[in-house]
Formats: structure tokens, C-alpha cells, sequence
């Protein structure tokens, strides 16, 4: 009987800590656009007038969120990788528990850290039949495009962005920090008709091994992010 | 009183147990470095090894189920290719290079002729993907362990759920790879003091040390580096080596350093298997050495060895070979696991 009631007098703590953390709680989601409407696989969209192009695979990681108040790390995100996958869904929802809310900054990974690079083969969202893992040679791929449009004069007018590399020079992975007001919920906006604004399909079609282009196209792909309140 | 024999009696059984667990960590001889593989992320275990075992002769790994990777990696020939010089995989296809033999795995920090690989997990990956070796996909492999009759139970007993990932699948592969240690030759006997060298093996031994062990170092018989050995670049293959991977042009032609152990049993010799014996492989060294910037520092000023210093080498070279190692029957295909499969 006893110890019955101890039980039920930490369940009532447990209870009361769950509610209290709740109202630090921050909701972050992920939206995949195409032009600021939802990204959707296999759609045809209008590119430099009259071609098109048709996106049929779109992976990336996000780790490491962290939240910052003048310059000071305030919070940081429990669960240490996402990978967002456009097959799922064009949004993507994580939540976090940050003291007093009152970050100005969240800063995050695009792709995954050297440490966790090397690490190699783990599981959950890391584990290789993610086809996030590079099968020739080391390491993760950071953002993974696929599609076609007839402006690439490749085999079957495909385009291929594996993007990955953590060694120096060909680095890919990019760290942002984007300003913004606290709030209960947050959305990070990933446009990717702005890739397709910078990088031109009939130059740059293929990119599958961590290279110079693969630096380039990292770096256009970190300013496709912008952040707002809901 | 007795609670103070149970609990000494608790921590002699606890201390032997910790030192039996670091023991089996890798059963390797005290002579041998520090293992470079982290066995943190992936603890050892009979079990794994054995799964590990069944995966490696299993040609389920392949796209029709042709080919393993012992198809490549025989244990009669320590685990490489003998007799190919480049090596041949699904639908006959023929690679570009020579599968190389695996031991002391657990030693090295690269992978692949051209250290493409720096993750004994992740290395698997390689070949099951390639299209002119396995032309298979890690996400196949998890499809047909799923729905095989043996594997999901042999994975139950390891993890305590049968979930079947491609974490699991390539630790317990790594798991075996890293239990192919060669530690019996003679060599290793002189080491543990229970043989000796012969004169001509001390002259061979001794010419060894001056020629060759800045790349071929004791106790592994490698640096396990990268290293341009002045071969000429073959014309059919184009191969460029460790360039291909960091794009920088003083990498071109280096290749990683193999091992000298086992030697007799992994012929043909180099990247491309261009050299069947041991005579041609110095004869090379004396005399074929191409001159090139990213050629290695210890061939620049050229090897100059007479006919009977090149016959004591090779001399030495021989109490590198393990037949033990070979021989071992733990390393070998489980006969059984397979042929019960076919009743099934």
C-alpha cells in the first residue's frame, strides 16, 4: 500500500514537470516549397519560360538545432538528426523544450557534422538504407536531389545532386544561423524553385562525389532557407 | 561476515569477467599495435561473428544471388583473389582492380585501393552496390533477410528483436572481418620465442629492414598508408589511385600499401594483379621504378639488390605466410547453415 502511493506521488510530479515543460515547448517544422507552394514529387514545373523540370527525390539532414539569445546558446535540440524526406510529406514537424523561450537566433546544420561523418555506419534516420550513405566511398550524402528536365543532356534528361563531402577542400556540410522572434511555432521555409533560379541544368546537371561543384551547390542550397513565425 | 565474502566474491567474479571481455576484445598477440577499429560502436560477440560468417558465403548478398564475398575473398587464399588479376563479379563481369586479402582488418584505417573507404562498417556497401561486383542494394539485402527462414532468428538471438537494418547487417559483417586476424606465421612464432630464423631468413630479414620496411612495417608488415611505388600507369585501366579520391595530382598513382604476410597465398601482386611471382615484383623495384613527383621518398635514390640478396628476401618473406590462418576452420563456411537451407 505504501509504496503504491509513493508511486503515485512521483507520477504526480512526473505529470506536473511534463505539463510545466510543455509550456517551454517550441515547434519547429521543415516546409519543402516549389514557388511558396508545397513541394510535391513528380509534379511538372515551369523553368526559364518555356521547359520544365520534375523533382522525383528529395532527402536532406538537418542536425545539431540550437537556440541563442544575444549571441548565447540557450537551448539545444534533444534529438540530434532529421532527415527530411520529401516523400513523406512537404512539411516536417520537431518540437523542442527550451527554458524561457526567449531565443532571437536558431542556428542549425544543413547535412550532418564531421564527427557524426566519421562515426560511419549508425542507425535510425543514419542507418544506410536511408540511401543516404555514400556506397563508394565515405560518408553521408548532406541533400540528395533527383529529377528530370529536358534542359539536362544527360541519359534520360535526369539530374543528380548527391551532395556530400566533409573533408577539407570539398566540405558541403553548412551551418545557418537565422534570426527570428521566439515563438510557440516556428517554419523554416526550404523554397526550391530558388536552386533552380542559381544553379542551371543545362551547366550543371550531375554532381556525385564531393568536388568543387558539390561546395557550390551546398552553398546555394543553404540560402534557399528563410525562417517565420506562424 | 558473509555479505563481505559475497561481495569479494562479486567482484572477483565482476573482475574476471571484465577480463575476459577485454580479453576477447581482439585476439590478437602483444606485439600488435593498438586496433584502429572502434569495437565501442560495435561490441563483440560469438554470435555476431558467426552471423557475420553465414552473411559473408552467402550469395544472397548479390542482385541473383550469384555471388558472396568470399567469391572474391577465398580463406585458402587469406581472403583475396588468386589467380586473378583483376577480379570478376555478377554476370562475369571483370572489375579494375584486384580484390585485396583480408586480415588484421581491425589495424587499418583505409579501405580500398585508393583508401576510397575509411570505415570497415560502411566498406561492405562497396561492393554489394557496385554494379560489376554484387549489383545489389543494402535495402534489397534487408528485403530477402526478412523473408529468409534462418536469418531473422539468428538476428533475434543478437539484438533480442528480429528487426533486420542496414546498421545490423554491416556491423555483424565488420564483426566477422574483424575476427580475420593472422598471427601464426613463423614470424609471429619467433616472436613468441618458440622458433627461430635460419641464416639465409636473418639476411633476408636484415635486407627487408633496409629496403623495404619504411612502407612495410613490422609488425603488420604495412603502414597501411598510401604510397606511389613507381609502377607505370596501365594504359587499359587508367587507374590514378588515391588522386581519383582527393582530387590532388601528388596522389597520383599512390595505391595502399598491402601487407606482406601471406604472400604466398595472394598472388597475383599489386592494384591491378600485373605481377604473378615475388621475382617480378623485384625485378620491378630494381629496375622498373618510373620516375614521377608523387613517387615515394624510399624509392627516389632506386633499390639495387643482387640475385642472391633478392633469393634471401624472398626467403624471409616466407615465414610471413600463415597456414594457420588459412587453414582455420572458424574462418571457413558453415557447411551446415546452407545445406539445411536447400531443404527448406
Amino acid at each position: 500500500m505504501y509504496p503504491k502511493g509513493l508511486c503515485s506521488f512521483f507520477l504526480f510530479l512526473l505529470c506536473n514537470f511534463g505539463i510545466n515543460a510543455q509550456k517551454n515547448t517550441t515547434e519547429i517544422s521543415f516546409q519543402l516549397l516549389y514557388n511558396t507552394v508545397p513541394l510535391e514529387l513528380g509534379q511538372s514545373y515551369p523553368i526559364s519560360g518555356r521547359d520544365s523540370l520534375k523533382i522525383d527525390f528529395l532527402k536532406f539532414y538537418v542536425s545539431n538545432i540550437t537556440f541563442f539569445k544575444d549571441g548565447k546558446q540557450i537551448g539545444k535540440s534533444t534529438e540530434k538528426y532529421h532527415l527530411i524526406d520529401a516523400q513523406n510529406s512537404s512539411l516536417y514537424r520537431t518540437s523542442y523544450t527550451v527554458k524561457n523561450k526567449k531565443f532571437d537566433t536558431i542556428k542549425f546544420t544543413i547535412g550532418l557534422d564531421t564527427k557524426t561523418q566519421k562515426k560511419g555506419i549508425q542507425g535510425g534516420v543514419l542507418d544506410p538504407t536511408t540511401r543516404m550513405y555514400w556506397t563508394w566511398q565515405n560518408g553521408f550524402i548532406n541533400f540528395k536531389i533527383e529529377g528530370s528536365s529536358r534542359l539536362c543532356n544527360t541519359r534520360k534528361n535526369k539530374f543528380q545532386f548527391h551532395v556530400g563531402g566533409f573533408q577539407e577542400p570539398y566540405n558541403t556540410t553548412q551551418v545557418l544561423s537565422l534570426a527570428c522572434v521566439a515563438s510557440k511555432s516556428l517554419t523554416i521555409d526550404v523554397d526550391i524553385a530558388s536552386f533552380f533560379n542559381v544553379v542551371s541544368l543545362s551547366k550543371t546537371n550531375t554532381v556525385m562525389s564531393p568536388n568543387k561543384n558539390a561546395v557550390m551547390v551546398s552553398k546555394v542550397l543553404a540560402t534557399l532557407f528563410s525562417i517565420h513565425e506562424n | 561476515m558473509k555479505i563481505k565474502r559475497i561481495i569479494i566474491g562479486a567482484f572477483i567474479v565482476l573482475t574476471a569477467t571484465y577480463c575476459g571481455v577485454k580479453k576477447n576484445v581482439l585476439d590478437s598477440p602483444e606485439y600488435f599495435p593498438v586496433p584502429h577499429y572502434n569495437i565501442d560502436n560495435n561490441p563483440i560477440s560469438k554470435a555476431k561473428t558467426t552471423l557475420g560468417n553465414n552473411l559473408f558465403y552467402d550469395p544472397l548478398l548479390s542482385a541473383n544471388n550469384s555471388i558472396s564475398c568470399a567469391s572474391c575473398h577465398s580463406p585458402h587464399a587469406a581472403f583475396a583473389h588468386t589467380d586473378h588479376d583483376l577480379s570478376h563479379g555478377i554476370h562475369d563481369s571483370i572489375g579494375t582492380r584486384n580484390a585485396p586479402p583480408l586480415f588484421n582488418l581491425a589495424w587499418q584505417e583505409h579501405f580500398m585501393w585508393d583508401g576510397a573507404i575509411d570505415n570497415l562498417d560502411a566498406q561492405a556497401l562497396a561492393p554489394i552496390s557496385h554494379a560489376t561486383e554484387m549489383g545489389s542494394s543494402i535495402n534489397e539485402i534487408v528485403g530477402k533477410l526478412k523473408n529468409h527462414p534462418k536469418y531473422p532468428g539468428l538476428f533475434n538471438d543478437i539484438y533480442k528483436d528480429s528487426l533486420i537494418t542496414g546498421e545490423r547487417i554491416l556491423k555483424v559483417l565488420a564483426q566477422f572481418q574483424v575476427s580475420l586476424i593472422s598471427n601464426n606465421s613463423k614470424y609471429d612464432q619467433i616472436q613468441r620465442g618458440t622458433a627461430t630464423f635460419t641464416q639465409q631468413e636473418i639476411s633476408g630479414y636484415n635486407i627487408f629492414t633496409s629496403n623495404c620496411a619504411s612502407c612495410h612495417a613490422e609488425p603488420l608488415f604495412s603502414s597501411y598508408g598510401f604510397a606511389n611505388n613507381g609502377l607505370a600507369i596501365d594504359s587499359t585501366l587508367k587507374d590514378i589511385g588515391r588522386q581519383k579520391i582527393t582530387k590532388n595530382p601528388m596522389d597520383s598513382m599512390l595505391f595502399k600499401i598491402p601487407s606482406l604476410r601471406n604472400l604466398a597465398y595472394t598472388f597475383p601482386y599489386m592494384h591491378d594483379g600485373r605481377f604473378n611471382t615475388l621475382r617480378e615484383v623485384l625485378k620491378h623495384y630494381t629496375q622498373g621504378v618510373q620516375k614521377s613527383p608523387s613517387l615515394h621518398t624510399a624509392l627516389k635514390n632506386g633499390i639495387t639488390l643482387t640475385k642472391k640478396e633478392q633469393t634471401d628476401l624472398i626467403t624471409f618473406l616466407g615465414t610471413l605466410n600463415d597456414r594457420l590462418f588459412i587453414s582455420s576452420k572458424k574462418h571457413q563456411i558453415n557447411r551446415d547453415f546452407f545445406i539445411k537451407n536447400e531443404g527448406e
